[in-house]
């Protein structure tokens, strides 16, 4: 056999949880074709796929495989936990609203499982090309899955707007990689960091490369200002998909965004890297929260508060180095419960029209829905940022960080755009249980499985609120100290 | 003598300028999306230059999984493309303008 296409077990078994969410996937779609009356079981048979995943994960050996293309290491595995965990809840909430809204069919589940298995890989990807390969895997599958609401002109017109965005700067990436490769001979990011340290290279067409690479990012992690499609696709997208959207993509892209900012930071073109990511991440906490105070649709605003909640998490990256991984996984294990737990709320309290969400359509509902009313309070305190929920760990964490690398200004910014966050939170609350009681529109009716999965976010958030200890050992324990 | 390989990187840079206004200034979705087309490629003949350059076959390689990837997105975007003309008659985006703020 021809040693270039002999790869070894090991290598294969290092991806084996990809592999079963793509294999997962594309089984539920032949199912779909060939036995639609199966319907019933496609989401908890992709459930039970991510839980497997899961499972592989934590039992995989760490390591580079295939050449270095890809690793495994315990920072790795514990991101890609992340991201599987809003997988889980966004595939409980789904059953009862694609019932509700008459689109259940095995293309949902399969195109969640696909866009986690390229989640996981772009985690792990130590390489340009991998990388590239992996954003595109999942964001294809975002782009439909924004617009699977087909019958709703709105989502249609979110998947497009976030095609036109995503392929726009799909392409910037590209264009990175093409002259980041051309000026320092590698597509791996060690030996760009070796020719970066070596001084090879033009350094203006370094930086710009760089520069387009990591717009890529900050447009999946809508920092402002590459902010502006997530208010109109979460607005238009199937709202437990967006439970999904506004996490699992996140937390990737942050990772990949670490490693970027650490690697160019490091390098002589790396001088005004801190000040950059430093801008974006003021900017994206005040003008976030700012967008957020003045929305009435309480989607649209749970998009503001998530660019001002990516700001947030910027902070650490404005003094980069191993330290910053604790603050960053800490936060984003919290957001990932919080709003991902507010979503799958907000699926099942509006109508499976899904066309508008007033926040003054809540009006009196903590009453009517006592646990899901419980269970919005919880989320909105944590995205608040108020003690004793998740929320606050992940914010004292960001803030410490950047007071103990002398950057008070950054903290002082994120805690006064914090205290504005307040309010934009605690109006949904206000209007849950101040206001007088509103009849609910006839297909509102919470399922079962949408329940659990607010309530595992809300516990989750509240737990790890009252015991920080939990998830802060388990953080030390999968990070590089540093 | 032949071509020099800075003029292909030159060519890639205007056409990718050419895509990225293009892009930011057409209004039908479909001219969009062309433009988008042609960054991609742009970024592609980077790719092929660079690698002819350096004696690396690397990125000739990422050109193929590039190509690959742009037919992937072109078979998405044109199903979206024929799903909102369905249901609004106009693929122009400015009039796709449901969602404000």
């Amino acid at each position: 056999m021809n040693p270039l296409f002999a790869v070894p077990t090991a290598d294969l078994a290092s991806l084996a949880p990809e592999l079963l969410l793509t294999a997962a996937a594309t089984v539920l779609l032949l199912l779909e074709a060939f036995a639609p009356a199966l319907r019933r079981a496609f989401v908890p048979a992709g459930l039970a796929a991510t839980i497997g995943a899961a499972w592989l994960l934590t039992g995989s050996d760490s390591g580079p495989a295939f050449h270095g293309l890809v690793e495994s290491s315990p920072l790795t595995r514990a991101f890609s936990l992340t991201v599987l965990l809003a997988t889980a809840l966004g595939l409980l909430a789904a059953p009862g609203y694609l019932r509700r809204a008459r689109l259940l069919a095995g293309e949902y589940p399969a195109l969640i499982l696909w866009c986690a298995a390229g989640l996981l890989i772009l985690i792990r990807s130590t390489e340009l090309l991998t990388l590239f390969l992996a954003l595109e895997l999942f964001s294809v599958a975002l782009y439909a899955l924004a617009a699977f609401h087909r019958r709703s002109a709105r989502s249609a017109e979110a998947g497009l707007k976030y095609f036109l965005m995503g392929a726009f700067v799909s392409s910037f990436l590209l264009y990175g990689v093409a002259l980041l490769f051309g000026e320092t001979g590698s597509t791996r990011l060690d030996g760009i960091a070796a020719a970066l340290a070596a001084g090879n290279g033009s350094p203006g067409l370094l930086l710009l490369g760089s520069l387009l690479v990591a717009t890529a990012f900050a447009f999946k992690l809508s920092l402002v200002p590459f902010h502006a499609w997530a208010p109109d696709v979460y607005q238009g997208a199937p709202s437990p998909f967006v439970a999904f959207l506004s996490v699992a993509p996140k937390v990737a892209s942050a990772v990949v965004l670490v490693r970027l900012v650490t690697l160019f930071a490091d390098s002589p073109i790396g001088g005004r890297w801190p000040d950059v990511i430093a801008l974006l991440a003021v900017v994206s906490m005040l003008a976030g929260n700012l967008f957020a105070l003045v929305q009435r649709d309480i989607k649209r605003m749970l998009a503001y508060s998530g660019v001002a909640h990516m700001g947030y998490l910027m902070i650490p990256l404005a003094s980069p180095g191993n330290a910053a991984w604790r603050p960053v996984l800490v936060y984003l294990v919290a957001y990932a419960l919080m709003n991902a737990g507010a979503f799958v709320v907000v699926s099942m309290l509006y109508p499976s029209s899904d066309d508008q969400h007033p926040i003054a359509g809540l009006s009196g509902w903590g009453y009517r829905f006592p646990a899901l009313g419980i269970c919005l309070t919880v989320c909105m305190v944590s995205l608040g940022g108020i003690p004793p929920t998740a929320g606050f760990i992940g914010k004292y964490l960001v803030f410490l960080h950047a007071i103990q690398h002398q950057q008070l200004y950054l903290a002082l910014v994120g805690i006064a755009a914090s205290l504005i966050s307040v309010v934009v939170y605690l109006r949904v609350v206000y209007m849950l249980y101040m206001k007088p009681e509103i009849a609910a529109p006839q297909d509102v009716a919470p399922d079962f499985g949408g329940q659990v999965a607010a309530v595992v976010a809300a516990a989750g958030s509240l737990l790890l609120g009252l015991w920080p200890a939990l998830l802060i050992d388990w953080a030390v324990a999968s990070l590089p100290v540093g | 003598m032949t071509v020099p390989v800075s003029w292909y990187l030159l060519l890639a840079a205007a056409l990718f300028a050419i895509g990225v206004i293009g892009a930011l200034t057409r209004r039908s979705g479909i001219a969009i999306f062309l433009s988008i087309e042609l960054m991609l490629n742009a970024a592609n003949l980077t790719l092929a230059a660079y690698s002819r350059l350096l004696g690396d076959r690397a990125g000739q390689m990422v050109v193929f999984f590039a190509l690959a990837v742009a037919a992937a997105e072109a078979a998405v975007g044109l199903a979206l493309f024929i799903n909102i003309f369905r249901l609004r008659r106009t693929i122009d985006v400015n009039r796709l303008n449901l969602m404000r703020w």
